[in-house]
């Protein structure tokens, strides 16, 4: 995999990951009602799209199992994420949890 | 990473606290499981439907003719409503986190239905991923109860 489909694959994650940030904005916070809510879950379903289609722009040139394994690193990054952007917690025992459960994807998706 | 987080504590305890108040089916950690479940029936049916329609189409455009891929659109419709209802109370890296059950259930779920095989490697993550689950799903588990 060359950096340039990296980036793609970063870009696809990225994307997926800013529309369920957008989707916690709506849905977190009380005060988040009506239009601004639906703006929020809008802007959601366009990330998720967004990562949907550079997804699709990847699969033609690699076989899955190369690139499922790869895809894993969505988890980290999302606790990322959900650390800066949403000032989440991050729990030692979390940390642990995201990280066995990355190793347990990379197994699920590359076999 | 710890000092970005200025107020978690009072966010975690408002969330956590709205839980059991609520009628069992509202439950934000029910509508996670139904997420996952949805989100594995829909992808079987995508993948029963797709195998019915022939291929070579734009993106599997074809594929939309199929009942069982617009019974799969539908569940996974149903799933982002249930999942927008556990945002509601759950942290996302929490709910993203638990979500990953989806990698257990798909696999389990084709290995029953499809009838596809399921190599050592891919048992062994199956396993590691249930793992990681109940890590963090079993403090959620003990408040709950004592709550």
């Amino acid at each position: 995999m060359t950096l340039f489909f990296f980036t793609l694959l970063l870009i696809s994650n990225s994307s997926a990951i800013a529309g369920q940030v957008c989707f916690k904005r709506a849905m977190g916070h009380p005060d988040v009602v009506g239009w601004h809510q639906a703006a929020w879950i809008g802007a959601g379903l366009v990330g998720g799209a967004i990562g949907f289609f550079f997804w699709l722009a990847l699969l033609p040139h690699f076989p899955l199992s190369k690139i499922f394994p790869i895809e894993a690193i969505d988890r980290p990054m999302m606790a990322l994420a959900a650390s800066v952007f949403l000032r989440e917690k991050l729990t030692p025992r979390l940390l642990v949890g995201i990280a066995v459960i990355t190793v347990g994807a990379v197994l699920v998706a590359g076999t | 990473m710890r000092s970005l987080s200025s107020e978690p504590d009072r966010v975690d305890l408002k969330s956590e606290q709205s839980v059991p108040k609520m009628v069992w089916y509202l439950n934000p950690y029910l509508h996670i499981g139904l997420n996952v479940i949805l989100t594995a029936v829909a992808n079987i049916l995508f993948k029963v439907g797709s195998d019915q329609t022939p291929g070579g189409s734009l993106l599997g455009f074809a594929s939309f003719g199929s009942v069982a891929v617009c019974l799969g659109i539908g569940c996974m419709i149903a799933a982002l409503f249930a999942w927008l209802h556990a945002l509601r109370f759950v942290p996302l890296i929490i709910a993203f986190s638990l979500a990953a059950a989806t990698q257990v259930i798909i696999p389990l779920g084709c290995w029953v239905f499809l009838g596809e095989q399921i190599s050592l490697v891919r048992w062994s993550g199956i396993f590691i991923v249930t793992l990681g689950v109940i890590i963090i799903a079993r403090p959620l588990a003990r408040l709950e109860e004592r709550l």
